[in-house]
């Protein structure tokens, strides 16, 4: 069963699918909430609060917004991201979903992208200049603000603003080329 | 320079910021606002949100602690759902009672869709959803509490009859409501329809209809505090649930607390809950219900209940 037809049981009501869900990315959640929390029982809690959520929103999940595990591991980043500034329950950030209509350039490329290999973004990541890579992992998994990230590497504002939109674009591009290829 | 270019500039120089959720709050807004109105910058939002999408993946795999699987299906269990037809009335409260947990709502442009009216989708469970559903205010018994402001905002709403209503086929609770529709008179040629119509859960449904048969179930009803309120207790293999409806919103520093009473003995708290959308509630009960004779709800202190009730009984039942 693929991933949308086990959302598509889960917002029936069948706890079994939830669990096929678990089993499969229960270890990407976890990864992502304790990259971010770096604290086995605060991850625990969120990867828990994530997964509710997606058994309650799971009649909610909209197909053209991109994958399930996209959607759940969002949510887990959401929560994770919100304890880490201590704002569970303010929306402190755009949304991955938020864009108020779909655009289709970016979700044929969102489709093929979900099938690319970890170690290829992992590699993609890695090849980014250094203070490029730095500025996104520190927003991304640190849960800092562009100005937070800016005080703690000590750079005018503007530059870490650039350098997180050169790095996303420069990713954009390599991981394109490695699809096409 | 006009407003407008400035506004753009602004929103390029955001946009990989925004992508990887780093905005403040204010900064957030702006750029929602900016965006609604703006395909261009939205277009290269969407396009960095993809990539940033991609690193969620970049964190190494860990394996969960053993037994978290078994807790969340658990309380899942327990966990109602959301379902297409959202209330229009209950939009206010409900999205004050989920705000920033979900992705997919909340879009910020006038031109999406109301977060609180995803398009209704082909076969799902809960377009049967009446007015009396449950609609997803209950949290799981280790979540916060956030779901009662929105459950005691708004009273319940009176079953007809014939309304529509929901049961979630996984839940012991339907063994408790199918026991309560029965001693409360819904006819079984209602329910025959009701199963009728989900022939496609039929196999699930079965089951847990003849767990209700050789599992312990005892009607519970409101006594003259509150008449309305009607349901069951259900106990299967050794789990106890009491399931309630039309229970009135309790104040906002009160829930419902339920308690079992051994012949001749003091009452022993079991649980508490506060009821969601309609006034429905399960609560799971800490002991099984052998060994007892009554079983009792009254209104307590929140969050965790009193030692020995203090307040008039709204509900009771007899083992």
């Amino acid at each position: 069963m693929d991933d949308r037809a086990l959302l598509e049981q889960i917002a029936r009501g069948d706890t079994v699918a939830l669990g096929l869900l678990y089993d499969r990315y229960g270890a990407a959640a976890f990864g992502l909430a304790m990259r971010i929390l770096r604290d086995p029982g605060a991850a625990e809690e969120v990867v828990q609060d994530a997964f509710l959520n997606a058994w309650r929103r799971a009649a909610t999940y909209r197909p053209d917004r991109g994958e399930p595990r996209t959607w759940l591991l969002s949510i887990v980043h959401h929560r994770a991201i919100d304890r880490v500034r201590g704002s569970a329950g303010q929306r402190s950030e755009l949304d991955l979903a938020d864009a108020p209509e779909p655009v289709d350039r970016a979700d044929v490329w969102r489709e093929t992208w979900s099938g690319l290999e970890r170690e290829t973004i992992l590699r993609a990541l890695a090849g980014l200049p250094e203070e490029q890579r730095v500025a996104i992992e520190l927003a991304f998994f640190g849960g800092l603000t562009h100005a937070e990230v800016a005080e703690r590497l000590g750079d005018p504002l503007g530059t870490v603003k650039g350098r997180i939109r050169l790095g996303l674009t420069k990713l954009r591009t390599v991981l394109q080329g490695q699809e096409v290829c | 320079m006009s407003e407008r270019n400035r506004s753009h500039e602004t929103i390029e120089d955001l946009s990989g910021v925004a992508a990887l959720r780093a905005l403040t709050p204010d900064e957030a807004r702006f750029v929602a606002a900016h965006l609604a109105g703006c395909a261009s910058c939205r277009r290269q939002y969407v396009e960095l949100a993809a990539v940033a999408e991609l690193l969620l993946r970049v964190p190494e795999p860990v394996e969960p602690p053993a037994g978290l699987r078994e807790r969340i299906l658990a309380l899942a269990a327990q966990t109602p759902q959301e379902g297409q037809l959202a209330d229009p009335r209950a939009e206010g409260t409900r999205s004050e009672a989920d705000r920033g947990e979900t992705p997919p709502t909340g879009a910020p442009s006038a031109a999406a869709p109301p977060a609180g009216a995803p398009p209704p989708e082909a076969g799902s469970p809960t377009t049967d959803g009446g007015p009396a559903s449950p609609e997803g205010t209950d949290r799981p018994p280790a979540g916060r509490p956030a779901g009662r402001e929105a459950a005691s905002a708004r009273p319940p709403v009176p079953l007809a009859p014939r309304a529509p209503r929901r049961f979630d086929w996984r839940d012991l609770g339907l063994v408790a409501s199918l026991a309560a529709a029965l001693f409360f008179g819904y006819s079984s040629l209602r329910l025959r329809d009701e199963l009728d119509a989900r022939s496609a859960r039929l196999a699930q449904v079965e089951p847990i209809a003849n767990a209700a048969a050789r599992g312990r179930t005892a009607p519970v009803a409101g006594t003259d505090a509150a008449p309305q309120i009607h349901g069951a207790v259900a106990e299967i293999d050794g789990r106890a649930q009491l399931y309630l409806e039309q229970l009135p919103s309790p104040p906002a520093d009160r829930l419902y607390q339920v308690w079992l009473i051994p012949p001749g003995g003091q009452p022993i708290g079991v649980g508490v809950g506060s009821p969601g959308e309609g006034g429905t509630q399960t609560i799971p009960l800490d002991r099984p219900l052998a060994g007892m004779r009554l079983i009792a709800v009254t209104l307590e202190p929140a969050p965790l209940g009193s030692e020995g009730p203090t307040s008039e009984i709204f509900a009771a039942g007899t083992l």
